[in-house]
């Protein structure tokens, strides 16, 4: 068993009504179980910490995970945003897993696996040129684009720092959290997806509307001419 | 001047006055990795299981993260802490962890 306190830190998640409902949907989910299982299935162990107020560089934060002979998983409860909307949780939840899984992947090989190859982390991002960094100050200019359009902000510091997890982890936390919204009807989209937005804007359902009305009007200009001509 | 004293100035004067900001990436990969190398020579020779949390700071100055009775030291750019782990009051551990937030 590689967690450390399981049933107690997964319990002391579900502070709301919504957050449990959000919860248990998640701890039921395949894709996020293949994730977890593969994680408490590995020798390495994990300790499970919730820390409320949880502070780094001076700024309070959603989670973090930190990786040394041990694995140490912290989630802030107590962060408003985590409170206000409950997949706010549950997005950090799976990010830090994502953290847990590339870590212990060392240890744990590639039976059961739960990641396509194209998810990855900043500190281990092959397309990487400079020092891997967060910090939005101090990142390497030739790697400024990439960042840009394969990160993006990160939820608490977004104007000093990127996220340190890539669009493709980025885009296994969005699916998630569409089914669980969809299941439990609590929540609403997160952070996460705003960077998503800016890569892929979804296209605005007044667009086509706009454009049939533009078109009538160009008609209607041409047949009235016509009309005026004749 | 031992490799203590020596991590213990550069703690003071660049990351607890907060220059570290304002320092050029060149300078702060080159900070961060003189403080990677000490903190190797100090590993389990100065700072030791059972030492408390007061010869820890007079040894290395405050932490500069601490958090549910860890507390960590910056080395190597941006991602590599020295770790150091209390158990009532008392160092239970150490290690080098990387450290991911969000």
């Amino acid at each position: 068993m590689a967690f450390t306190n399981e049933t107690a830190f997964i319990n002391g998640l579900k502070t709301t009504p919504d957050q449990t409902k959000a919860i248990e949907a998640l701890f039921n989910d395949p894709d996020f179980l293949k994730i977890w299982n593969y994680l408490k299935n590995c020798q390495k162990v994990i300790e499970l910490k919730s820390i409320p107020g949880y502070k780094i560089r001076g700024k309070e934060r959603f989670g973090g995970y930190t990786a040394g002979r041990k694995g140490t998983f912290v989630v802030n409860p107590t962060k408003p945003e985590h409170r206000d909307n409950p997949m706010e949780m549950v997005d950090t939840i799976i990010h830090e897993c994502i953290h847990a899984v590339l870590d212990v992947q060392k240890d744990c090989g590639d039976t059961n696996y739960p990641f396509s190859k194209e998810i990855t982390e900043v500190y281990e991002d092959p397309n990487i040129k400079g020092t891997p960094t967060t910090s939005k100050k101090h990142v390497d200019p030739r790697d400024k684009d990439h960042m840009d359009k394969h990160y993006g902000d990160s939820a608490s510091s977004p104007n000093d720092e990127y996220i340190d997890i890539n669009d493709k982890a980025q885009q296994l936390i969005i699916k998630i959290i569409r089914r669980l919204m969809k299941q439990t009807k609590v929540g609403k989209k997160t952070l996460t997806f705003e960077n998503e937005e800016k890569r892929n804007p979804p296209s605005k359902p007044g667009g086509c509307i706009l454009v049939l009305a533009t078109l009538v009007l160009l008609i209607g200009s041409v047949i009235y001419f016509a009309i005026q001509m004749v | 001047m031992s490799n203590t004293a020596k991590a213990k100035a550069i703690m003071v004067d660049h990351f607890h006055s907060g220059n570290y900001e304002n320092m050029s990436t060149a300078d702060l990969v080159s900070v961060r990795d003189e403080l990677a190398d000490l903190w190797i020579q100090i590993d389990q020779v100065d700072i030791r299981v059972g030492m408390s949390q007061q010869e820890v700071k007079d040894a290395l100055s405050d932490p500069f993260i601490e958090n549910d009775g860890t507390w960590m030291y910056p080395s190597t750019f941006d991602q590599y802490y020295y770790s150091i782990e209390f158990d009532s009051g008392l160092v239970k551990e150490t290690d080098f962890v990387a450290l991911k937030i969000f």
